[in-house]
């Protein structure tokens, strides 16, 4: 009876160990202690900043109601909002109107040629048709 | 590294005066917000939260039981802040958009030791964090305030409003899951 007193039984918590749970701690400890260390050292902030802070929480507590300091970080977000807004109508707004292909096309197509037809030269032959209205003037000035 | 030890052995008596705020401020700023932002690990929210504890904590300074350390009440306070905060899922999205400082891996410098040296302790830091992050609330917080504040099991009893045995419970968990992340590491 006296020797099962050590027993354990399997899967059961080990009451010591959360009894004194840093009873074992061994080479964790100095370990625990780095961690320790790197979080005391990744919380140190300059000088100004606790002077800041010390103000701004001054300030608040002086006058509550003012919200000395807002988050420069979200200062954007409503900017940024605005321009999704901006964009959004923009693309909506920018679509061009799809044609009717089947309806639009020979429409089209009689337009153009009704416009070749108008015209003195053919399109390509612009340049070279504003040249010579341009030399014809000049023969009828002289 | 210089630590100053968190509780203080002078309990702190009788009622806090608005007058005594600038005094409480300077002398407890670095130590919420190190907590704080252990809790929330992001700076600007850290910063922001300790603004609010030391608010919440003006306005709830009738509620100041003297008998208590003044560390460990303003440490409560600033637990509660980093949990209500973490527990707020509304902000969540804009939380991580706008994130700009967020503490992923805490750095470890220093000039006293090896290259190779600094570069093991980060390696350990990283398994003890990520071990860490897998923790529950209440364990992440036990483990906070006992190897990074050096508070006694009691006051972390205190400042949690838990009884001692679940203090050890907590502590001894988070123990484990760190022993097993270090030595997991460990080649």
């Amino acid at each position: 009876m006296r020797g099962r007193q050590n027993e354990k039984i399997p899967g059961a918590p080990d009451i010591r160990a959360e009894a004194d749970p840093e009873r074992n701690l061994g080479d964790l400890r100095e370990a625990l202690r780095i961690f320790g260390d790197s979080v005391h050292q990744a919380a140190e902030r300059p000088d100004f900043f606790w002077r800041r802070q010390h103000n701004t929480i001054m300030a608040r507590l002086n006058h509550p109601a003012s919200k000395i300091h807002s988050r420069p970080a979200l200062l954007w977000v409503p900017s940024f909002l605005v321009l999704m807004l901006c964009l959004f109508f923009f693309v909506q707004n920018g679509k061009a109107p799809t044609p009717d292909l089947a309806a639009g096309s020979d429409e089209i197509l009689l337009i153009n040629v009704e416009r070749a037809l108008g015209r003195d030269f053919p399109e390509a032959l612009d340049p070279a048709g504003l040249m010579y209205d341009k030399k014809t003037d000049l023969v009828r000035t002289k | 590294m210089n630590r100053t030890k968190v509780v203080d052995a002078e309990m702190e008596t009788g009622p806090i005066e608005p007058d005594d705020f600038d005094g409480i401020v300077l002398d407890h700023q670095k130590q919420v917000y190190r907590t704080l932002l252990f809790l929330v690990r992001d700076r600007d929210e850290a910063e922001i939260l300790t603004q609010e504890c030391f608010l919440r904590a003006f306005k709830m300074r009738s509620s100041f039981r003297g008998g208590a350390s003044l560390a460990t009440w303003l440490i409560r306070i600033a637990i509660n802040l980093a949990y209500d905060h973490n527990k707020s899922r509304r902000w969540a999205f804009w939380r991580r958009l706008t994130r700009t400082e967020r503490i992923d891996t805490i750095p470890l410098l220093d000039i006293r030791r090896s290259p190779e040296q600094v570069l093991i302790n980060s390696e350990l830091v990283d398994a003890i964090q990520s071990a860490v992050n897998q923790l529950s609330r209440q364990q992440k917080t036990v483990f906070l305030l006992r190897f990074v504040e050096d508070m006694p099991l009691e006051a972390i009893a205190e400042t949690m409003d838990l009884n001692l045995g679940t203090v050890k419970s907590h502590l001894h968990r988070a123990i484990e899951a760190v022993r097993k992340a270090c030595s997991t590491r460990t080649p």
